[in-house]
Protein backbone atom coordinates (compact mmCIF):
# COMPACT_ATOMS: atom_id res chain seq x y z
CA UNK A 1 0.00 0.00 0.00
CA UNK A 2 1.25 3.49 -0.78
CA UNK A 3 2.05 5.89 2.02
CA UNK A 4 -0.61 8.41 2.81
CA UNK A 5 0.42 12.06 2.80
CA UNK A 6 -1.23 14.74 4.89
CA UNK A 7 -1.68 18.04 3.10
CA UNK A 8 -1.38 21.27 5.05
CA UNK A 9 -3.04 24.63 4.38
CA UNK A 10 -0.17 26.28 2.52
CA UNK A 11 0.21 23.38 0.08
CA UNK A 12 -3.51 23.29 -0.64
CA UNK A 13 -3.50 27.03 -1.25
CA UNK A 14 -0.42 26.84 -3.48
CA UNK A 15 -1.87 24.12 -5.68
CA UNK A 16 -5.21 25.87 -6.17
CA UNK A 17 -3.90 29.43 -6.64
CA UNK A 18 -2.38 29.40 -10.09
CA UNK A 19 -0.37 32.59 -9.48
CA UNK A 20 1.11 31.60 -6.14
CA UNK A 21 4.89 31.51 -5.97
CA UNK A 22 4.92 27.81 -5.03
CA UNK A 23 2.18 26.70 -7.43
CA UNK A 24 4.48 25.08 -9.98
CA UNK A 25 6.54 23.35 -7.29
CA UNK A 26 3.36 21.88 -5.87
CA UNK A 27 2.18 20.79 -9.34
CA UNK A 28 5.53 19.09 -10.01
CA UNK A 29 5.39 17.32 -6.67
CA UNK A 30 1.87 16.07 -7.40
CA UNK A 31 2.89 14.82 -10.83
CA UNK A 32 5.69 12.72 -9.36
CA UNK A 33 4.13 11.17 -6.29
CA UNK A 34 2.01 8.05 -6.30
CA UNK A 35 1.15 8.26 -2.60
CA UNK A 36 -2.39 8.88 -1.44
CA UNK A 37 -3.29 12.40 -0.26
CA UNK A 38 -5.32 13.16 2.85
CA UNK A 39 -6.67 16.57 3.87
CA UNK A 40 -7.29 17.32 7.56
CA UNK A 41 -10.62 19.14 7.57
CA UNK A 42 -9.34 21.71 10.07
CA UNK A 43 -7.16 23.20 7.34
CA UNK A 44 -10.13 24.18 5.15
CA UNK A 45 -11.18 27.33 7.07
CA UNK A 46 -7.56 28.51 6.89
CA UNK A 47 -7.29 27.93 3.16
CA UNK A 48 -10.65 29.63 2.64
CA UNK A 49 -9.43 32.65 4.56
CA UNK A 50 -6.26 32.85 2.43
CA UNK A 51 -8.40 32.87 -0.71
CA UNK A 52 -10.69 35.58 0.65
CA UNK A 53 -7.66 37.63 1.58
CA UNK A 54 -5.99 37.35 -1.83
CA UNK A 55 -8.84 36.99 -4.30
CA UNK A 56 -12.07 37.92 -2.57
CA UNK A 57 -15.06 36.07 -1.23
CA UNK A 58 -16.15 34.31 -4.42
CA UNK A 59 -12.84 32.49 -4.80
CA UNK A 60 -13.87 30.27 -1.86
CA UNK A 61 -16.58 28.79 -4.05
CA UNK A 62 -14.10 28.09 -6.83
CA UNK A 63 -11.71 26.46 -4.36
CA UNK A 64 -14.42 24.28 -2.84
CA UNK A 65 -15.68 23.20 -6.26
CA UNK A 66 -12.14 22.20 -7.18
CA UNK A 67 -11.65 20.31 -3.95
CA UNK A 68 -14.93 18.44 -4.40
CA UNK A 69 -13.83 17.41 -7.89
CA UNK A 70 -10.67 15.78 -6.51
CA UNK A 71 -12.61 13.46 -4.18
CA UNK A 72 -9.62 13.51 -1.82
CA UNK A 73 -10.56 12.04 1.56
CA UNK A 74 -10.90 14.42 4.50
CA UNK A 75 -9.96 13.41 8.00
CA UNK A 76 -11.67 14.96 10.98
CA UNK A 77 -11.03 15.56 14.65
CA UNK A 78 -12.46 13.77 17.62
CA UNK A 79 -12.21 14.60 21.33
CA UNK A 80 -9.15 12.37 21.76
CA UNK A 81 -7.37 14.35 19.02
CA UNK A 82 -8.17 17.60 20.79
CA UNK A 83 -7.03 16.16 24.13
CA UNK A 84 -3.73 15.10 22.57
CA UNK A 85 -3.37 18.49 20.87
CA UNK A 86 -3.85 20.14 24.24
CA UNK A 87 -1.12 17.94 25.74
CA UNK A 88 1.30 18.88 22.96
CA UNK A 89 0.57 22.58 23.56
CA UNK A 90 1.21 22.16 27.29
CA UNK A 91 4.42 20.18 26.72
CA UNK A 92 5.87 22.70 24.26
CA UNK A 93 4.49 26.09 25.37
CA UNK A 94 7.40 28.05 23.89
CA UNK A 95 6.76 26.65 20.42
CA UNK A 96 3.33 28.37 20.37
CA UNK A 97 1.75 25.66 18.24
CA UNK A 98 -1.74 26.47 17.07
CA UNK A 99 -4.59 23.99 17.04
CA UNK A 100 -4.04 23.05 13.40
CA UNK A 101 -0.35 22.28 13.98
CA UNK A 102 -1.04 20.15 17.00
CA UNK A 103 -3.89 18.30 15.37
CA UNK A 104 -1.70 17.45 12.38
CA UNK A 105 0.89 16.08 14.79
CA UNK A 106 -1.85 14.04 16.37
CA UNK A 107 -2.85 12.64 13.00
CA UNK A 108 0.75 11.73 12.29
CA UNK A 109 1.14 9.91 15.56
CA UNK A 110 -2.12 8.13 15.08
CA UNK A 111 -1.47 6.97 11.53
CA UNK A 112 2.06 5.82 12.28
CA UNK A 113 4.76 4.63 9.94
CA UNK A 114 4.65 3.47 7.18
CA UNK A 115 1.05 4.41 6.58
CA UNK A 116 1.34 8.12 7.04
CA UNK A 117 3.91 10.86 6.59
CA UNK A 118 3.62 14.61 6.32
CA UNK A 119 4.69 16.40 3.20
CA UNK A 120 8.41 16.84 3.79
CA UNK A 121 11.62 17.08 1.86
CA UNK A 122 13.23 19.59 -0.41
CA UNK A 123 10.24 19.98 -2.71
CA UNK A 124 8.22 21.42 0.15
CA UNK A 125 10.91 23.53 1.69
CA UNK A 126 8.38 26.34 1.94
CA UNK A 127 6.75 24.35 4.73
CA UNK A 128 9.94 24.50 6.75
CA UNK A 129 8.29 26.11 9.77
CA UNK A 130 5.74 23.33 10.08
CA UNK A 131 8.24 20.60 9.37
CA UNK A 132 10.60 21.82 12.07
CA UNK A 133 7.77 22.00 14.57
CA UNK A 134 6.34 18.65 13.67
CA UNK A 135 9.54 16.67 13.44
CA UNK A 136 10.83 18.10 16.68
CA UNK A 137 7.78 16.69 18.43
CA UNK A 138 6.96 13.65 16.39
CA UNK A 139 10.08 11.79 15.26
CA UNK A 140 9.45 8.73 13.13
CA UNK B 1 -2.57 0.75 -40.10
CA UNK B 2 -5.28 -0.33 -37.66
CA UNK B 3 -7.96 -2.72 -38.81
CA UNK B 4 -11.18 -3.68 -37.07
CA UNK B 5 -13.03 -6.79 -38.26
CA UNK B 6 -16.75 -7.11 -37.57
CA UNK B 7 -17.76 -10.73 -37.99
CA UNK B 8 -21.48 -10.23 -37.50
CA UNK B 9 -22.75 -9.59 -41.02
CA UNK B 10 -26.02 -8.11 -39.81
CA UNK B 11 -24.21 -5.57 -37.58
CA UNK B 12 -21.75 -4.70 -40.34
CA UNK B 13 -24.61 -4.11 -42.79
CA UNK B 14 -26.44 -1.97 -40.22
CA UNK B 15 -23.39 0.22 -39.60
CA UNK B 16 -22.78 0.57 -43.31
CA UNK B 17 -26.42 1.50 -44.00
CA UNK B 18 -26.54 4.14 -41.27
CA UNK B 19 -23.21 5.64 -42.38
CA UNK B 20 -24.41 5.65 -45.99
CA UNK B 21 -27.70 7.28 -45.03
CA UNK B 22 -25.84 9.99 -43.06
CA UNK B 23 -23.38 10.40 -45.92
CA UNK B 24 -20.26 9.63 -43.93
CA UNK B 25 -17.80 6.83 -43.34
CA UNK B 26 -18.29 3.98 -40.87
CA UNK B 27 -15.26 5.31 -38.94
CA UNK B 28 -16.92 8.72 -38.57
CA UNK B 29 -20.13 7.09 -37.41
CA UNK B 30 -18.36 4.98 -34.77
CA UNK B 31 -16.37 7.96 -33.58
CA UNK B 32 -19.46 10.11 -33.05
CA UNK B 33 -21.26 7.27 -31.26
CA UNK B 34 -18.25 6.85 -28.94
CA UNK B 35 -18.09 10.60 -28.29
CA UNK B 36 -21.75 10.55 -27.27
CA UNK B 37 -21.30 7.56 -24.99
CA UNK B 38 -17.96 8.65 -23.48
CA UNK B 39 -17.66 12.45 -23.46
CA UNK B 40 -14.14 13.85 -23.76
CA UNK B 41 -14.15 15.25 -20.21
CA UNK B 42 -14.07 11.80 -18.67
CA UNK B 43 -11.21 10.60 -20.87
CA UNK B 44 -8.48 12.74 -19.35
CA UNK B 45 -9.79 12.71 -15.79
CA UNK B 46 -7.38 11.01 -13.39
CA UNK B 47 -8.46 8.58 -10.70
CA UNK B 48 -10.33 10.39 -7.89
CA UNK B 49 -8.61 10.91 -4.56
CA UNK B 50 -5.08 11.09 -6.01
CA UNK B 51 -2.43 13.80 -6.33
CA UNK B 52 -3.04 13.65 -10.08
CA UNK B 53 -6.69 14.52 -9.42
CA UNK B 54 -5.49 17.48 -7.36
CA UNK B 55 -3.47 18.80 -10.30
CA UNK B 56 -6.33 18.16 -12.71
CA UNK B 57 -8.90 19.95 -10.53
CA UNK B 58 -6.60 22.88 -9.83
CA UNK B 59 -5.85 23.35 -13.51
CA UNK B 60 -9.53 23.11 -14.40
CA UNK B 61 -10.47 25.63 -11.69
CA UNK B 62 -7.82 28.10 -12.85
CA UNK B 63 -8.19 30.17 -9.69
CA UNK B 64 -6.29 33.45 -9.77
CA UNK B 65 -5.32 33.07 -13.41
CA UNK B 66 -5.79 36.80 -14.01
CA UNK B 67 -4.50 37.90 -10.60
CA UNK B 68 -1.13 39.36 -9.68
CA UNK B 69 1.59 36.95 -8.52
CA UNK B 70 1.55 36.22 -4.79
CA UNK B 71 3.79 34.58 -2.21
CA UNK B 72 0.99 33.86 0.24
CA UNK B 73 1.77 30.14 0.66
CA UNK B 74 5.29 31.01 1.73
CA UNK B 75 4.05 33.33 4.49
CA UNK B 76 0.83 31.52 5.32
CA UNK B 77 1.86 30.72 8.90
CA UNK B 78 2.48 34.33 9.87
CA UNK B 79 -0.61 35.50 7.95
CA UNK B 80 -2.77 32.96 9.75
CA UNK B 81 -1.27 33.86 13.12
CA UNK B 82 -1.97 37.56 12.71
CA UNK B 83 -4.53 38.49 10.06
CA UNK B 84 -6.72 35.40 10.45
CA UNK B 85 -7.52 36.08 14.08
CA UNK B 86 -8.28 39.74 13.26
CA UNK B 87 -10.59 38.57 10.48
CA UNK B 88 -12.45 36.17 12.77
CA UNK B 89 -12.76 38.82 15.47
CA UNK B 90 -14.09 41.36 12.95
CA UNK B 91 -16.69 38.87 11.74
CA UNK B 92 -17.77 38.12 15.29
CA UNK B 93 -18.10 41.86 15.98
CA UNK B 94 -20.15 42.35 12.81
CA UNK B 95 -22.34 39.46 13.80
CA UNK B 96 -22.98 40.80 17.31
CA UNK B 97 -23.67 44.30 15.93
CA UNK B 98 -26.28 42.98 13.55
CA UNK B 99 -28.06 40.99 16.32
Amino acid sequence: MNNQILIDSSFLFAIFHSRDKNHLRAVEFNAKTTNAPLVPDITLPEVSFLFVRDLGYYSIGEFLAGLIATQIPLIGLNMIDIQRAHEIMKTYPDAKFDLVDTCIMRFLNDCGSPKSVLLTGEILAFFVLNIVKIWSCCPD
Amino acid sequence: MAELVIRDERLARKLYDIAHRENRSVEDLLESLLAERYPQSSDDRPAPGTFAALNWAAQKAGIGRDASPTDTSEHSREILETEYTDYLKRRMDEQSNSD
